[in-house]
């Protein structure tokens, strides 16, 4: 057999942390940021991240972006808010980065798309020159791409994914998502998620498709960390190659 | 007077002795010669005397004796003590109306009287009371009571009651009332002044809706008559719930629970299901992870409307809960009722479970592997990894084992979520990190040891890694 002159040193174990693992940060009833602890189908809520409630808010497992009436908030990935800018009231879409390095924010109240990213503990904030959401158009969900960034946006026809060119904010492309949903998540691997009534649905890549009725009417759709959607009071684990799971999110104890 | 009959009074020795009483609120009044009592031609009146001797020796009563018109009475002889009474029971019948007579005598051993009155009647024109219930047709003599028995609360019982002209002449009831209880209520009464002509009668609907398990009373006044009426209300008893959950169970996992009676609910009640865990280690510290879904966290109610098998818990059948990552026992006690029923589920001790692993190179100098999961024993003794390169062959130094008891045993000990942990190991790597493709992981508990399948480095192509 064939041996690679290559050593693994091994650290003592002091050296590699233990902790209760954290799945992501939920939104509950009262629009309450709070931190999600356990594993799948074993949750731990812990008290708000803040005393205000946020009227959106994403966590894609390494930075969060929570919008309240006044403000737009980086937080990082210890449950720790670095940074924020002043923000008109109104509710926003909140996506990603694929990269997960940035966000991207649609603002409903003025219509625009903004990256945010974090340089120096200072949020940047630069808006994309794009044409998005006529009278005829919903912004549902965005995603940006290293030189593109994706949009969902809800016409009388359907739901549509548009493509902009990052920079110009020209239209690339649009492709029919031909599935009804109330929110879509545009997902970092390429796939889709949206909640319909009470149904949890998403939308693999290769086309295939994975649905669940909750039996609850859903309100919401969010990132809550690195593979983890909160639709609703619901918990989705969409990633690993097993088939998305669905748990209650336990609500806070009163 | 219809009859006025006399009897000879032969003095005795016991006379004299024996005095006859009413009997009322106030006790018991002597009777000097008469007793009156009034009531509605066709009803029966039944009351109460009472016989008492005053001397000083006991005086046996051979017989009762009642002559006269109207009245009636049933009585077994006895012997009354010095001081002692005995009651008669004597029951007023008038046919028509006018006036009755009897005379009432009781007599010793010898024959011989030794107490008597005269009994009056008189005899007024008023109508029969009579209900129907059930299909059975009863009348109400004046001082009986229409009693609805007992009654579910909620529901109503209804009893028919008639005012019956049973006299040969005309009659007009100049008026009816319902006092008492509010549970009681009259329907589709008649009108009042209500003329009745010999055999007519008036019908109206008594109904009584007990809304508490009580005792209710209440009254209907005819003219001079009145009428008690009583009724019981009742909550029927529940069969014991019974709790349907698994009785086994694994840790790691959303279960559901619901509250189920035999039979459905006879009304609407709720009770409360409490969820208690005993971890399986001697002195174990809790799992918070243990609980329902709700915000009651380990409390929650429970509801049954009428007509339920199953009950509500919030708007749902059923409730969720966790089993938390501590093997022990989940007990739920569902209080209903006044009875409390528990339901007990086990949580085996399991090898650790590993939830979500991330394998990474940091850098080109580490090596990065994050686990998550739990181990419900919290006995983690051991940890294995092997490295191998892109072919897939082992790199030295071979498989590297730790022994974390310690480590484990000290997180274990202050965490406040059962066995879950995530351990972030990295590793320094003498030589190229890129070059290393895969590894292995055992984690060993004292159930036994788990080997994760395979976790992969992605492939970094370099100047000395060619990628496939």
């Amino acid at each position: 057999m064939r041996r690679l002159l290559l050593f693994i040193v091994l650290l003592p174990l002091a050296a590699w942390p233990i902790d209760v693992p954290r799945v992501g940060y939920a939104r509950d009833s009262q629009g309450l940021v709070r931190p999600l602890d356990g594993v799948s189908g074993n949750f731990l809520i812990g008290d708000p991240l803040a005393d205000d409630p946020a009227v959106a808010f994403a966590w894609n497992g390494t930075l969060g972006i929570r919008k309240t009436d006044a403000s737009l908030e980086w937080w990082d990935s210890a449950g720790v808010r670095v940074a924020s800018v002043d923000a008109p009231a109104g509710d926003v879409v909140i996506g990603f980065d694929r990269a997960g390095s940035s966000a991207w924010v649609f603002s409903k109240s003025d219509q625009t798309l903004s990256e945010v990213a974090l340089s120096q503990w200072r949020m940047g904030v630069r808006t994309v020159p794009a044409s998005l959401a006529n009278a005829e158009e919903e912004v549902l969900a965005v995603a940006g791409g290293r030189d593109s960034v994706d949009v969902a946006v809800r016409r009388a026809e359907g739901i549509f994914v548009v493509t902009f060119d990052r920079v110009s904010g020209s239209r690339i492309s649009e492709v029919a998502v031909t599935r009804g949903a109330s929110r879509v998540l545009l997902l970092g691997d390429g796939s889709i998620a949206g909640i319909d009534e009470s149904t949890v649905w998403l939308r693999r890549v290769d086309g295939s498709e994975w649905s669940v009725d909750t039996g609850v009417a859903l309100a919401d759709l969010s990132p809550m960390g690195r593979d983890w959607i909160q639709a609703g009071t619901f918990a989705l684990r969409v990633g690993g190659a097993s088939e998305p799971r669905l748990y209650q999110i336990p609500e806070a104890v009163q | 007077m219809r009859a006025a009959i006399c009897s000879l009074i032969l003095a005795t020795a016991a006379f004299g002795q024996l005095q006859f009483y009413s009997v009322g609120d106030s006790g018991n009044v002597p009777i000097r010669g008469s007793y009156t009592v009034t009531a509605a031609v066709g009803d029966q009146l039944e009351f109460l005397l009472r016989v008492g001797n005053s001397g000083t020796s006991a005086v046996t009563v051979s017989r009762v004796g009642l002559s006269g018109q109207g009245f009636s009475i049933v009585v077994t002889p006895t012997k009354i003590a010095p001081g002692r009474t005995m009651d008669l029971r004597v029951t007023y019948s008038p046919t028509a109306s006018g006036s009755y007579s009897a005379n009432l005598a009781v007599y010793d051993t010898s024959g011989a009287i030794a107490a008597s009155i005269v009994l009056v009647g008189s005899a007024v024109v008023a109508p029969t009371i009579s209900i129907s219930q059930d299909g059975q047709r009863q009348d109400i003599p004046n001082g009986k009571a229409i009693d609805f028995g007992r009654i579910r609360r909620g529901l109503t019982g209804t009893i028919t009651v008639s005012l019956e002209n049973r006299s040969t002449t005309t009659m007009v009831v100049k008026s009816m009332q319902l006092s008492g209880s509010g549970a009681f209520t009259i329907a589709n009464g008649p009108t009042f002044p209500l003329r009745l002509d010999p055999t007519e009668s008036g019908t109206f609907d008594l109904k009584f809706v007990p809304t508490q398990a009580s005792q209710y009373s209440a009254a209907i006044v005819v003219d001079t008559r009145t009428i008690p009426v009583t009724g019981i209300g009742f909550d029927p008893s529940f069969a014991p719930v019974s709790i349907v959950v698994e009785p086994a169970l694994v840790s790691g996992i959303q279960s559901p629970i619901s509250i189920t009676l035999p039979q459905p609910a006879p009304l609407a009640a709720s009770g409360t299901l409490t969820l208690g865990f005993q971890p399986s280690a001697t002195g174990g510290a809790d799992d918070a992870a243990v609980r329902f879904m709700a915000a009651g966290g380990r409390v929650l109610t429970f509801s049954f409307n009428q007509g339920d098998t199953t009950a509500k818990i919030g708007t749902a059948t059923s409730a969720m809960f966790q089993t938390g990552t501590t093997a022990g026992t989940l007990t739920f006690f569902a209080a209903f009722q006044g009875t409390t029923v528990q339901a007990v589920s086990k949580v085996q001790p399991q090898v650790v479970q590993i939830d979500s692993t991330s394998s990474s190179r940091p850098n080109d100098g580490s090596l990065r592997v994050l686990l998550a999961g739990y181990d419900n024993s919290k006995s983690t003794t051991q940890l294995a990894f092997t490295f191998y390169d892109a072919n897939g062959a082992t790199i030295l130094p071979g498989r590297i084992t730790y022994n974390a008891s310690t480590d484990f045993l000290q997180f274990f000990q202050h965490s406040l979520g059962g066995g879950m942990f995530s351990l972030l190991a990295d590793f320094p790597v003498s030589g190229s990190a890129a070059k290393v493709g895969s590894v292995d992981v055992e984690l060993t508990n004292v159930i036994g040891t788990t080997k994760l399948p395979r976790l992969l480095f992605a492939c970094v192509p370099s100047t000395t890694v060619t990628c496939q």
